[in-house]
C-alpha cells in the first residue's frame, strides 16, 4: 500500500471516531501545551535576563539582613530597588555603614529603606513601594536618569522621583511633574520622572531617607533595609564585596555559622536568578513529561479499544489482501493522526498560556516580552504530540497487525 | 520484493489444478479437547468452473472455504495452489496471492464501515499499490456494473443489504482475480436479490470464465452449479457433477 492510502485509511478512521475516544487525547493536549509554555516561558526568561545583565550595573553590591541571598531586589539602575528578602529580627544600621567606609574600592555607599505604602493621587489609590535613599549620594550612584524634572538633591525633603510606569500607567491620570500625590497623610511632590528601565524601579516611588522614614510604617531612622555599595569597577567587585563581608562579620561579632546578613553582587544575583529559573524550569518540565505519559497511555488505551472494535475489518481487510505491514501502518499513522490533533490543541493551548505570563504579574519579566510562540516551538511541539502518538500506537498496531485472519474474521 | 516473484510464478503456473486439497485435517484446539472440523478433505477444482459446496450448519463449509481462500493453513493435509503448497508461503505472500487471486463475498458483506462505497471498491487495488487514478477508473466502472452509480460516495450505512451485497461483489472483483469465493452470499437477503446476485455471479462465469464457488445450505443454489459438493461433519460425502446446463 502506498504511504497516502495510509493517510487516508488513517484519516477516515480518525474521521469517524467516537467523542468518547476523543476524550482521551486532553492528556496529550496539556503535556504539549505545557512543553510548548515551558519552553517559550524559559527562553523568554533567558533573553530578558541577557538584556538585563547587558544594561545591569555590575559594579553593585548589596548587603541585606538576614541570611538568605537577596534576591533580584536590584533593578537595573541600580539604586532604587523593591523590598529585599529580609529577616526582621536583624538590622543594619548607620553603624554598618561607619564599619565599612574604611574598605578600599569602594566610590558610593548608603543605605536604603522601602516598604509598600498607599499612595493617593487625584482621589485615585494604589498601593506602590516607596523607597527611600540617600539622596546625596543615590544621585550620583544610581544608573537611573530622568525621563523630564531631575533627581534627588540633599537638600530635598517630602519630594519624590517617580518610575515611568508610576506615572503612566498606575493611576488613571498620568501623574506629572510637580503634581502631588499624598502618602500616610503627607503631601509629596514629584520632582522628577525615570526613563523606563523595564525593572522594579519603574513602579517605584524614590525619595529622601529622612522623609521616608516618616511615611513608612515600621521604619525608623539609620535602620536600613539594605546597604548599596558601589564598587569602584566591576573588575573588583567581587574582591570588594568579600571584604565587605569579612568587615562586617568583625564589626557585627558573627561567624559564618550565625552571620545574620547577606552580601551579593550583582553579577551573582543574576546567577542565583537564573538558577531559580532552572530549577523552576525542571520542575515545570517534570509536570510536562508526567502529562506526556499520561496522554500517551490514553492514546494507547483509545487504540487498543479502537483495534478492538475493528477486529472484523481487519479481519476484511487482510482477506481482500492487506499484509500486516499495512494493518500495521494504518494503525500506527491513525494513532500518529491522533497525537497530531492532541498537538495542535496542545500549541494553541500553550500559546495562550504564554499569552497569559504577564499576566501573572512575574516581574523578572519585562512588559516588552513577546507573547506569541515561536514556529520553532510550535514545530517542536507537534513534532512531541506525533512521536507521542506513534509511540503510543506501535503496540496495540502491532497487535492489529499480527491478527490471524480467520480469527479476526469470526470476531463478533 | 521477492513475494512478487513468487506470487507472479503462482499465479501464472497453468500447468497444475487450481486448487487441490490433499487428505485436508483441520482440528480446532479448545482447551483440552480437540475438535476435528475437516476430516480427510480430497478436493480438486479446476480454472474455470463454478461449484456449490453444500452442507448443513457445522459441517465445516466455513472451515473449508477458509483454506481455499488462503486465510487459514490445514492442520494435516496440503493445500495446493496451482501445484503450490500453501503452507510453504510467508504471511504477505500469502496476503498478496488473496489480494490478486481471490475475491471475497461474505455473508455479513464485511465493508468497511468508514469507507464510502467507491473507497471500499478500491480498497483491494491500493494493498496491490495499484495506481490510484487507474483504481478510482476500475471501481466507478465496477460500480456501474452492479447498477450503484448513483451511491458511490455513499457510506455502507447508508445502504440496504441487497446494495451492500453488490458493493462486496465490485469489490472482489476490483483487483481482477481468478477465483470468487464467497460464504453464504445470500445469507442475509430476500430471495429476489439473492437471485440478482447469484444471476451477476453466473453471468460473470460465463463471461469472463471466473472460478466461482459458493458455500451454503441453501439448495436452491445447486441450479447454478457445474459440481456440487456435499459435506457433512466435515467429510465430503459425495461430489456430483451437473452438466445439465
Ligand atoms: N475457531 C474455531 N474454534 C473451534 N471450533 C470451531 C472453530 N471454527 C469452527 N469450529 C467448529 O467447526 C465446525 C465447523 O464450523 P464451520 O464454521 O466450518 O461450519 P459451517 O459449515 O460453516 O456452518 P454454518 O453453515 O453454520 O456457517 C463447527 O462445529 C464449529 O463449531
Ligand atoms: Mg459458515
Amino acid at each position: 500500500m502506498r504511504n497516502s492510502s495510509y493517510f487516508k485509511m488513517a484519516l477516515t478512521i480518525l474521521l469517524h471516531s467516537k467523542v468518547r475516544s476523543w476524550l482521551t487525547i486532553i492528556g496529550i493536549v496539556i503535556g504539549v501545551g505545557a512543553v510548548v509554555g515551558i519552553i517559550s516561558l524559559s527562553e523568554n526568561m533567558q533573553k530578558d535576563m541577557e538584556d538585563r545583565l547587558s544594561e545591569m550595573d555590575l559594579t553593585a553590591i548589596i548587603i541585606s539582613p538576614g541570611s538568605s541571598r537577596a534576591m533580584m531586589a536590584m533593578g537595573p539602575g541600580g539604586g532604587g530597588g523593591g523590598p529585599s528578602s529580609s529577616s526582621e529580627d536583624t538590622n543594619l544600621t548607620k553603624k554598618d555603614i561607619i564599619a565599612l567606609r574604611s574598605i578600599d574600592g569602594i566610590k558610593y555607599i548608603y543605605g536604603q529603606i522601602s516598604g509598600r505604602e498607599e499612595v493617593y493621587f487625584l482621589g485615585e489609590k494604589a498601593e506602590l513601594t516607596i523607597t527611600g535613599v540617600d539622596p546625596q549620594v543615590w544621585q550620583y550612584a544610581s544608573t537611573s536618569t530622568a525621563k523630564s524634572g531631575r533627581l534627588l538633591e540633599p537638600s530635598d525633603n517630602y519630594v519624590a522621583v517617580i518610575g515611568s510606569g508610576v506615572a503612566e500607567d498606575v493611576f488613571d491620570h498620568e501623574v506629572g511633574l510637580n503634581q502631588v500625590l499624598t502618602i500616610s497623610g503627607k503631601s509629596v511632590r514629584v520632582v522628577g520622572i525615570l526613563e523606563s528601565e523595564g525593572g522594579s524601579t519603574d513602579n517605584s516611588i524614590i525619595m529622601p531617607i529622612d522623609a521616608a522614614v516618616t511615611l513608612i510604617e515600621d521604619a525608623q531612622p539609620d535602620v536600613f533595609d539594605s546597604i548599596i555599595v558601589k564598587a569602584e569597577s566591576m573588575e573588583i567587585a567581587e574582591t570588594v564585596s568579600d571584604d565587605i563581608k569579612n568587615k562586617l562579620m568583625i564589626s557585627r561579632h558573627v561567624t559564618e555559622k550565625d552571620i545574620d546578613f547577606s552580601v551579593s553582587t550583582s553579577a551573582s544575583m543574576v546567577e542565583t536568578a537564573s538558577e531559580m529559573m532552572q530549577s523552576m524550569t525542571l520542575f515545570l518540565a517534570a509536570i510536562a513529561g508526567v502529562s506526556l505519559i499520561v496522554g500517551a497511555v490514553g492514546i494507547a488505551n483509545t487504540m487498543f479499544t479502537s483495534v478492538m472494535e475493528k477486529t472484523r475489518e481487519i479481519g476484511t481487510m487482510k482477506a481482500i489482501g492487506a499484509t500486516n505491514r499495512d494493518i500495521l501502518m494504518i494503525f500506527i499513522m491513525n494513532s500518529a493522526l491522533v497525537g497530531l490533533v492532541g498537538g495542535i490543541l496542545g500549541v494553541i493551548a500553550g500559546s495562550l498560556m504564554t499569552s497569559l505570563f504577564p499576566l501573572l504579574g512575574m516581574q523578572m519579566m519585562r512588559s516588552s516580552m513577546s507573547i506569541s510562540l515561536s514556529p520553532r516551538i510550535t514545530v517542536f511541539g507537534l513534532f512531541i504530540a506525533v512521536a507521542v502518538g506513534v509511540i503510543s500506537g506501535v503496540v496495540p498496531a502491532y497487535k492489529a497487525s499480527k491478527m490471524r485472519p480467520v480469527d479476526a474474521l469470526r470476531y463478533e | 520484493m521477492s513475494e512478487n516473484i513468487i506470487v507472479n510464478s503462482v499465479q501464472n503456473n497453468e500447468s497444475y489444478p487450481l486448487i487441490k486439497l490433499d487428505n485436508v485435517w483441520k482440528i480446532y484446539q479448545m482447551g483440552e479437547v480437540e475438535f476435528a472440523a475437516l476430516k480427510g478433505v480430497d478436493l480438486q477444482i479446476s480454472k474455470g468452473e463454478f461449484i456449490v459446496i453444500l452442507g448443513p450448519s457445522g459441517s465445516g463449509k466455513s472451515t473449508m472455504m477458509n483454506l481455499l481462500g488462503c486465510l487459514d493453513l490445514p492442520s494435516k493435509g496440503t493445500v495446493f495452489l496451482k501445484g503450490k503448497d500453501i503452507s510453504q508461503l510467508s504471511e504477505s505472500e500469502l496476503a498478496t496471492i488473496r489480494g490478486r487471486m481471490i475475491g471475497f463475498i461474505f455473508q455479513q458483506f464485511n465493508l468497511i464501515p468508514t469507507l464510502n462505497t467507491l473507497e471500499n471498491v478500491m480498497l483491494p487495488l491500493e494493498f496491490q499499490n495499484a495506481d490510484p487514478f487507474m483504481s478510482k477508473k476500475k471501481a466507478t466502472e465496477l460500480l456501474d456494473l452492479v447498477g450503484l452509480s448513483q451511491k458511490v460516495n455513499n457510506l455502507p450505512s447508508q445502504l440496504s443489504g441487497g446494495q451492500r451485497q453488490r458493493v462486496a461483489i465490485a469489490r472482489s472483483l476490483a483487483a481482477d482475480p481468478d477465483i470468487i469465493l464467497a460464504d453464504e452470499p445470500t445469507g442475509n437477503l430476500d430471495s429476489k436479490t439473492g437471485t440478482y446476485i447469484l444471476d451477476f455471479l453466473y453471468e460473470l462465469h460465463k463471461k469472463e470464465g471466473k472460478t466461482i464457488i459458493i458455500v451454503t445450505h441453501d439448495t436452491t443454489l445447486v441450479r447454478y452449479a457445474e459440481r456440487v459438493v456435499h459435506i457433512k461433519d466435515g467429510i465430503v460425502e459425495s461430489i456430483e457433477d451437473i452438466k445439465n446446463n
